[in-house]
């Protein structure tokens, strides 16, 4: 269950292996965390990242299968995952991939997966998560969207472009649970100094997995639907959003 | 999404919301057949006020129980009352008291039920005089899996001592038999004292408190320095007809409290910040004469004055508030200082803080009252480091000997509760007996592990 500041007891963690979701779960176990289900694709790092959650306290942890590009296996295998706890108090939808945009952009194969890994499996996965938690009676969803959604740039327009179908998916999944207990809570990261970026040259505003987690409980706890990290983001992506066209594809970044 | 019967709940915290179906049933059911067929849990559920997650079971049942509100016997020699579980104490103060009578004990609010106030067993500002609520019940018709028993304290003190105060998880509350108390009037005489500090407040209570039936003290929850926790002090007893004159004598028992107003849902979050709630206090604190002794207040405006507006939840806006109520022994008089200090210095606004003395604890398994000091804060949802800070209190409370009360529960662990409730276990076993399968259940049950 979850208690009245939005700290749950039980977790689902869809991409059990990211690095923001496990700064999600360390800061959960400071309060009422019990039980917490990784799910992902490969079970090697899965188990890994299991033991590390378990040593955060007396939590039971828990692998399961979860490939979000195989779609005709996404919504049982979320729904497996999500049997595994009493109640899913809460769950953080934490797969993606982000690619290589300049490689990728001729590389048909390479797009589908990124777009699959990153919204379509996913969304499809959200779906069955709302309807459990409509059955359950209530519950929470984190979505880890990314800035890079928020507008979509020349310079990672993949990426980007899978995590606004994601965002925008969620936010309209939000609209349609608006003043019920179940709640949809979109986070949107800039750039997060993770294993998923290592490969690239950190840049201005970027931000640790830590303060990810801490903004985006906060943002649960408050019942906000978006949320910034940093929070200046909001005011930047208004600007980008303004701007011409032509200035827009000669950005920088 | 929702079927016909479906209902979002909350308690009157307004946080933590789940859905249910809701349930309206004969009082006189087949219960072990009907229980029996809620595969997916049932919850009672009269009110609301509780302050979270206890009458409420999202993704299972709940029975309204306030469509049972029949008195069924009453015995103006002896004031013993029968009345249906849903019956609310409003409901009491309103009938009998033009024959002389009044509820035995009364908390802040009088729109609860008697199913509800015996499941949490309810105290009021005469604890140290006449116990809870539970203690002036002489039976209980509880509907349970296995068929509808009559609890008396005597003949069947272990099941009867897990209801009061047990939350719901021992059956469904049908109706109780409880002896009213004969007054004279509806009208308290009342003394009041303003005093600058918390020391002075709680040698103030422990000298004289013996001498009233009722006695809360209002806490300045963000006064600090030499002026930490400075309180008004409000003692008093039923007004005989001697005690009234003019006006008051005209109709001395009457007692028909006006909602004057009901809160509008349109209040943001926020609102009640430290700001305000300075302000709000430094009024009220102010606007107390520094000594008056023996005026007259309507029973309404001395026990209920929140029930003067209608679902005044609603001023804390969307986001709802967290009540948080401890009880220490005497002797642990720092364990309040030390927690009004935490809170001025964390600059965590209690809107109403109010401390009292409670006297001796019954045999309730799950009863919260227990003989010492208790303080009851309320603080908005929203503010950062709030949950560490409950479970800071939590740990000083534990290490005093004391325990939190479960009808305001919104976050207290599990650890942290076995730690608070000695007989936990043995409640835990008299469910096993009574409701094995957990028929009977709640968000806090579930929430507690219970």
């Amino acid at each position: 269950m979850n208690d009245s500041f939005k700290k749950p007891q039980n977790v689902v963690v869809l991409g059990g292996n990211s690095d923001i979701a496990f700064a999600i779960l360390q800061e959960l176990a400071k309060h009422r965390l019990e039980k917490v289900v990784l799910a992902g694709p490969n079970q090697t790092t899965l188990h890994q990242r299991a033991s590390m959650v378990s040593d955060l306290g007396n939590i039971e942890v828990q692998v399961a299968t979860f490939d979000a590009t195989d779609l005709s296996q996404v919504a049982a295998q979320s729904e497996l995952a999500m049997s595994l706890v009493p109640t899913v108090d809460l769950l953080i939808i934490a797969a993606g991939i982000l690619g290589d945009q300049s490689s990728n952009e001729s590389d048909p194969a390479a797009v589908a997966k990124i777009l699959t890994t990153n919204f379509t499996g996913p969304a499809v996965a959200m779906t069955a998560a709302v309807e459990k938690m409509k059955k359950q009676g209530c519950g929470s969803i984190l979505v880890l969207s990314s800035v890079a959604g928020a507008k979509v740039r020349r310079s990672n327009f993949i990426y980007g472009s899978s995590k606004a179908g994601l965002d925008s998916f969620s936010l309209g999944f939000s609209d349609a649970l608006w003043n019920t207990p179940v709640q949809i809570t979109v986070v949107r990261p800039g750039f997060v100094k993770t294993k998923m970026t290592e490969s690239i040259k950190s840049v201005p505003m970027s931000t640790t997995p830590e303060k990810v987690a801490a903004a985006a409980l906060r943002g649960l706890e408050l019942g906000k639907e978006i949320v910034w990290v940093p929070s200046s983001f909001r005011t930047i992506v208004f600007g980008l959003r303004h701007m011409p066209r032509s200035v827009n594809r000669r950005l920088p970044f | 999404m929702a079927s016909e019967n479906t209902r979002i709940l909350t308690g009157w915290g307004r946080t933590a919301p789940g859905m249910s179906s809701k349930l309206e049933l004969p009082i006189n059911s087949d219960w072990p057949a009907m229980l029996k067929a809620l595969s997916s849990g049932v919850v009672a559920r009269g009110l609301g006020r509780s302050y979270n997650d206890a009458a409420q079971l999202s993704g299972g049942s709940f029975i309204d129980t306030t469509i049972w509100n029949h008195v069924l016997h009453f015995d103006p020699a002896t004031g013993i009352l029968k009345i249906e579980a849903g019956a609310s104490l409003d409901q009491i103060m309103r009938e009998f008291s033009g024959a002389g009578f009044f509820v035995p004990v009364t908390p802040g609010t009088r729109q609860v039920t008697i199913g509800g106030a015996i499941a949490c067993d309810v105290h009021g500002k005469n604890h140290h005089k006449d116990g809870s609520f539970t203690d002036h019940v002489l039976s209980i018709d509880l509907a349970t899996p296995n068929g509808v028993i009559t609890l008396k304290k005597d003949d069947s003190p272990e099941l009867f001592n897990a209801t009061c105060g047990g939350m719901g998880l021992t059956g469904v509350i049908l109706s109780a038999e409880l002896r009213l108390l004969p007054i004279e009037s509806s009208y308290v005489k009342v003394d009041t004292d303003r005093t600058n500090n918390i020391d002075e407040v709680m040698s103030l209570m422990e000298d004289e408190d013996h001498k009233y039936r009722y006695s809360v003290a209002w806490v300045d929850s963000l006064a600090r320095g030499s002026s930490l926790g400075r309180a008004v002090l409000t003692r008093g007893d039923h007004a005989s007809i001697d005690d009234l004159d003019g006006q008051h004598l005209k109709a001395p028992l009457e007692f028909k409290p006006k909602t004057i107003i009901s809160a509008p849902d349109i209040f943001p979050s926020g609102i009640l910040n430290s700001l305000t709630i300075k302000a709000f206090n430094e009024l009220w604190y102010r606007k107390s004469p520094k000594k008056e002794v023996g005026a007259i207040h309507h029973a309404a405006s001395f026990f209920h004055p929140l029930d003067i507006v209608g679902k005044w939840n609603r001023i804390y806006g969307p986001k709802g508030f967290v009540q948080y109520q401890y009880v220490v022994p005497f002797g642990k008089e720092e364990v309040v200082k030390d927690s009004l200090e935490l809170l001025a210095r964390n600059r965590a606004g209690s809107f109403l803080t109010v401390l009292k003395r409670f006297g001796r604890a019954n045999g309730g398994l799950m009863s919260f009252p227990m003989e010492g000091w208790t303080l009851a804060l309320d603080l908005p949802v929203g503010s950062a480091g709030l949950p560490a800070l409950f479970d800071r209190l939590d740990e000083m409370v534990i290490e005093a000997g004391g325990r939190v009360y479960l009808a305001k529960d919104a976050r207290v662990s599990k650890n942290h509760l076995r730690l608070m409730y000695p007989r936990l276990d043995e409640f835990r076993q008299i469910l096993d007996s009574i409701n094995p399968l957990r028929t009977l259940q709640s968000d806090l049950s579930r929430r507690l592990g219970i």
